[in-house]
């Protein structure tokens, strides 16, 4: 399955949520869908679970328009909630049946989650006896019922305890396993980087970036190397590369970043052998030298930067313009 | 439309669970047995109604059929003080259990529970009635009434005129019949305040839990999972139908308790029914049955779609406070209707469809009005209901995802207007 949204547009009353949102998903791929608080996330899962009709574009499932009630859709929504006063069993086999199972598979399928996560024995009590987590994790059953084509998760992590997100964790890779299409939704980046082979970014209503996590890795890593060494702090070690790269005339900069451990350099102006030859000419004890590939967090901070920056240039574009917003 | 079914189970069941309807529906029987019961109760002690009493040779009978048994059982157990010799002939004083010397003695035995009240005749025609804290109110008027006859017997008796011709004279009767060919039978008063009385608890108790239903799945956001699974349609409808039809059951259900406790207590319902002078026609059965449902359902929609306004389920009250002022505002023109049915307002009220739901079929059990003027208020009765269904849906569309502040009703219906909520 390919779903695909074509330059989707939605305005509440004077605001323009979501500008040309235009990315595609394929089955048996999770796709990560990231943004900063309400950047657009929410209003996009919605407008595929056509819960808000876009003022324009398409959503087109294998080419042809997407209509979710017509597919099994398991959605665990971010504003979630179940009847607190009800029995567990009876709502999952209720929500079960809304999709569009029969009751008795509705009944099997709701027994074996259950089961998989160690909730059966609350099958006939009502949702309110059980804890937060516990009812986080009835939710997620009613977005698992009935086996699912496709699964939308939107912030599904949030709320569960480092056993029970493992549980979860393993429902969510068999459905990948299973050529499920699964959508993921979440601010916890590990999460993410863990189950999605492809990645989509947004950021104030627009798309910054849709497609392969290692691909996007690999073209933002190209040229950049991790370097640690053993002799040298890493304010030292910054100043140091500073002062190479102000040595070699033909490099502007060597230094990109840094982190806990090690500083990231761009040495697509200089080979590694005669990178490595200026380091080691100033004593330095290399502990680890090796290529640079971004993670999920500094793909997402670099991207959300470099769309702030074009927001202020065309801020004062505008402004020069006479033509401000 | 399967989900229609489907949500309307859902919903009629967990209506059905639902300890507040089991306790509301417990209560409401109780209160139809006690409505039922309690007054025959309190008649058989005090209340033994009679019009008129002849008393003649120590039996004592009633014209309007009362039982003999109970009157005689009324009037026995008493003691009674003769403070005048006018009174040595006076039947009647044979009934009473003891004759006491003195008013004290008499009060003494009234304190101990000997007797069960005393009278002290005075003078032919004056006497006190003793009683010790139960009132006896039948034996006194007995008493009363007896001591009268005996009294008037006497004083023809002295003029040498004939009592029984005098009788005769005093006790014809003109009957006289006021008929308005506009109206039906006087009993359909009874019958449009019982309509009206259950249409207003069924609206305001049904309408108050669609609403709260709505808004609580908005408050505890179950909303967000139903309307991805299912169309906001197909929610509302499954929705206002099953409390629609809990309410009906409801209202079965205490109807059923009625006739079983009429029947048990010795009554026969049927001849309640006659006795209640009932003069219900074909035409006015089908105006009840189709107004009610209808109208029922209208409300009922109403309500469903003014529960999505909220955000909060504490705020409920003031959304759905319009439509039902409203209702009470019908409630009230079709109360003064019933007693003067003739009114204007409440000929107009029977045409409009928030009020005809109410006075259209109590209009129709009082007067005998054409068949064309309840089509005509059935036909607007069904468009509005179509109309009322199509805004109720889309606002609860509109409505159901808007998490924020509560909804403007003026502003939602210009989004409706707009197209928004298709």
């Amino acid at each position: 399955m390919n779903l695909e949204l074509i330059n989707i547009n939605k305005s509440f009353e004077k605001t323009h949520v979501l500008h040309d949102v235009s990315f595609e998903v394929n089955s048996g791929r999770a796709m990560g869908f990231l943004g900063r608080n309400g950047s657009g996330k929410t209003t996009t899962i919605r407008c595929i679970m056509d819960i808000f009709k876009p003022d324009s574009g398409e959503i087109l499932l294998d080419s042809h328009v997407f209509k979710p009630r017509e597919l099994k859709v398991g959605y665990l929504p971010e504003e979630r909630g179940m009847y607190l006063k009800e029995r567990i069993l009876d709502q999952l086999i209720y929500f079960g049946q809304l999709k569009g199972g029969n009751k008795v598979e509705s009944k099997q399928s709701a027994e074996s989650w259950l089961e998989r996560f160690e909730l059966s024995e609350y099958a006939n009590r009502n949702l309110e006896v059980l804890s937060k987590g516990n009812q986080q994790k009835i939710q997620i059953i009613q977005a698992f019922l009935n086996d699912p084509d496709m699964i939308i998760l939107d912030e599904p992590f949030s709320g569960l305890d480092p056993v029970n997100a493992e549980l979860f964790k393993d429902a969510i890779k068999d459905a990948i396993v299973r050529d499920k299409l699964v959508i993921f939704s979440s601010h916890q980046m590990s999460y993410v980087e863990e189950f999605c082979d492809d990645i989509t970014l947004i950021d104030q209503g627009e798309i910054l970036i849709n497609g392969s996590l290692n691909k996007i890795k690999t073209e933002m890593g190209e040229g950049k190397f991790r370097l640690e060494t053993i002799n040298l702090s890493r304010p030292e070690l910054k100043q140091t590369i500073r002062e190479i790269g102000k040595s070699l005339k033909s490099v502007s900069e060597l230094f990109v970043a840094e982190d806990k451990r090690s500083i990231i350099v761009d040495l697509k102006e200089i080979t590694e052998n005669d990178f490595l030859q200026q380091v080691l000419s100033r004593g330095l004890q290399i502990k680890e030298f090796s290529v640079y590939l971004p993670n999920l967090t500094d793909i997402f901070l670099h991207y959300i930067k470099q769309n702030e920056d074009r927001a202020i240039v065309q801020k004062e574009t505008d402004h020069i313009a006479g033509n401000p917003e | 439309m399967k989900n229609v079914g489907l949500v309307f189970s859902f919903e009629f069941k967990a209506i059905l669970r639902k300890k507040s309807f089991l306790i509301t529906s417990l209560i409401l029987c109780l209160i139809v047995v006690a409505v039922i019961i309690v007054p025959s109760l309190l008649s058989k002690n005090t209340q033994t109604s009679f019009s008129s009493l002849s008393v003649g040779d120590y039996v004592i009978t009633s014209e309007d059929g009362t039982n003999q048994d109970e009157l005689t059982k009324s009037i026995a157990g008493g003691g009674f003080v003769l403070e005048t010799d006018d009174l040595e002939k006076f039947s009647t004083l044979s009934v009473f259990e003891t004759k006491y010397a003195t008013e004290t003695d008499l009060i003494i035995a009234l304190e101990n529970d000997e007797i069960s009240y005393g009278v002290v005749f005075q003078s032919a025609n004056s006497y006190k009635f003793l009683v010790n804290g139960q009132k006896n109110e039948l034996a006194d008027q007995i008493i009363n009434q007896s001591l009268l006859q005996y009294n008037r017997e006497n004083y023809f008796s002295s003029q040498g005129i004939n009592h029984e011709l005098i009788d005769d004279i005093y006790g014809l009767n003109i009957n006289s019949e006021n008929i308005d060919i506009s109206e039906q039978g006087p009993g359909n008063f009874l019958y449009s305040m019982a309509y009206t009385f259950i249409m207003y608890m069924m609206i305001i108790l049904y309408g108050s839990t669609v609403s709260t239903s709505v808004a609580r799945e908005k408050d505890n956001r179950t909303m967000e999972v139903l309307i991805a699974n299912t169309k906001a349609d197909y929610l509302i409808v499954g929705k206002t139908l099953a409390a629609g039809l809990a309410g009906l059951l409801q209202i079965i259900l205490l109807i059923a308790v009625a006739l079983t406790t009429i029947q048990i207590s010795g009554q026969n319902v049927m001849e309640l029914l006659t006795e209640l002078q009932f003069n219900l026609n074909l035409t006015t059965i089908i105006a009840t049955v189709f107004f009610g449902v209808a109208g029922y359902i209208s409300y009922l929609f109403i309500y469903a779609a003014l529960g999505a306004m909220v955000s909060k389920i504490e705020d409920i009250n003031y959304a759905v406070t319009p439509i039902t002022l409203l209702f009470v505002g019908a409630y009230f023109i079709t109360f003064t209707g019933i007693q003067a049915p003739h009114n204007p307002i409440f000929k107009f009220a029977s045409y409009f469809p928030l009020t005809s739901v109410l006075a259209m079929p109590v209009r129709s059990s009082l007067l005998n009005i054409d068949s064309i003027e309840i089509i005509v208020s059935a036909i607007i009765m069904l468009i509005s209901i179509v109309i009322f269904s199509i805004i109720a849906i889309r606002i609860y569309r509109l409505g159901s995802l808007n998490y924020g502040n509560r909804m403007k009703f003026i502003k939602t219906i210009k989004m409706i207007i707009k197209g928004e909520g298709n």
